[in-house]
């Protein structure tokens, strides 16, 4: 029972809680005392070997893994939006959903892109059948205006084709076969490979349709 | 000085900023892993009870009034979600218990043998012993255990762990005055 007290003691010590006075208590008992000096050897011998336990740690980037996970969770408990790396690759994904889009867009927009044009070739052919023509009759009666006019030169070129009939089939050959190449070739005059899965033959015969509407119409202009 | 910088990062986190808030997390994070590991013996049920001790602290920190330190009030909160949690634990565990039982007899002959082999950097003994010495410490009744990580393997005060305890400092020292004479007895063999 005398010792019990002592021990309890040695634990306080140990964990630096024993008060000077009652050190001073302590010590006198262990001197005289082989069973409280073994028990203290005991308990330091035990308290350094849990010292060298349960260290778990983890590397760094286990931690940074950790704190991404973390920040997540508390912006979640706070209302805000993630911003964590989960978040950046939504944005990448976001992003490429947005160029995917544009290219898609690209697409979609090409036939308008064609119909553009195709109504400049049709103005600069005018143009061009306008100054030979004019030039073999009275070249000099042509006004700058009039030749880059728009409604004026394609007047002039209803004319000039309703005339010349193998004129004007060359000419409605000549802009059908423009419209197909540029339908189908690039910038660098290469076909693109993603035409063959973006526009296959429905959205070349969409065109073809369209340019033979065209064509129809503007004989029927004629 | 990290008092000081604490107050100003505590203040912001009340705000709601997430950002001030992982500044906190970041600097407690070792220790409360640590904690958690000591009383759960198990990493990854450490890492999910560290996770939730700093979502509860977020959570709460509107209503943390600074009587005791930001330290003290995380290793509260901590070791209250761990006592929880070793407790759902046990009870899980007892629907289990035969067939745990007969896994871990054939479990513990292997790792007896492993037990037995000579570590490259400790003399077997020194292993044995340590070995011995957790399995002691991870069948001391929760609060016990939670006292002993506090103190020994946290350094705290008697008085720092008994705030994170809810308990008196009397207490403490009575308790680990208890876990190291029952350690004592049941590592008797290994100390001779």
């Amino acid at each position: 029972m005398k010792c019990e007290k002592y021990q309890k003691m040695i634990s306080d010590r140990l964990d630096g809680e024993l008060s000077w006075r009652k050190g001073k208590r302590l010590d006198r008992h262990l001197a005289s005392c082989p069973l409280c000096r073994n028990y203290l050897a005991a308990q330091k011998t035990i308290q350094q070997e849990a010292l060298r336990i349960g260290k778990a740690d983890y590397h760094q980037a286990w931690w940074l893994q950790f704190e991404q996970v973390l920040q997540e969770k508390l912006r979640l408990a706070a209302g805000q939006p993630a911003d964590d790396l989960t978040a950046k690759e939504n944005r990448a994904g976001h992003n490429e959903e947005k160029e995917h889009k544009s290219k898609s867009k690209k697409w979609v927009l090409r036939p308008a892109v064609v119909r553009a044009l195709s109504l400049v070739l049709v103005v600069a052919v005018a143009a061009s059948f306008l100054i030979i023509y004019t030039r073999q009759g009275q070249p000099e009666e042509l006004p700058l205006t009039m030749m880059l006019s728009y409604e004026e030169s394609y007047l002039n070129l209803g004319q000039v084709l309703g005339e010349d009939e193998a004129t004007a089939g060359d000419f409605i050959n000549s802009l059908e076969e423009s419209i197909l190449e540029e339908t189908m070739s690039d910038e660098n005059g290469k076909v693109p490979l993603e035409l063959e899965f973006d526009l296959p033959l429905n959205g070349y015969q969409e065109e073809i349709n369209n340019l033979q509407i065209e064509k129809e119409s503007l004989k029927e202009g004629l | 000085m990290r008092a000081e910088e604490d107050r100003q990062l505590i203040e912001q986190a009340r705000q709601g900023e997430v950002e001030a808030f992982m500044m906190l997390a970041k600097e407690y994070e070792h220790q409360i892993f640590e904690l958690t590991y000591h009383l759960t013996a198990n990493r990854e049920d450490a890492a999910d009870l560290t996770q939730e001790t700093f979502l509860h602290a977020f959570r709460a920190i509107k209503g943390f009034r600074g009587n005791s330190s930001f330290r003290t009030w995380l290793h509260r909160i901590a070791v209250n979600l761990s006592l929880n949690f070793l407790k759902k634990r046990r009870s899980q565990n007892s629907h289990f218990e035969d067939v745990d039982r007969l896994e871990e007899e054939g479990r513990e002959k292997e790792l007896e043998t492993v037990r037995k082999m000579p570590s490259p950097e400790d003399s077997s003994l020194s292993q044995e012993f340590r070995t011995n010495l957790e399995k002691v410490i991870e069948e001391l009744p929760p609060a016990y255990r939670a006292t002993f990580s506090l103190v020994v393997l946290e350094e705290m005060s008697h008085q720092e762990a008994a705030r994170i305890m809810g308990c008196s400092e009397k207490t403490v020292s009575w308790r680990m005055h208890e876990i190291r004479k029952r350690l004592k007895k049941k590592l008797q063999p290994f100390l001779a």
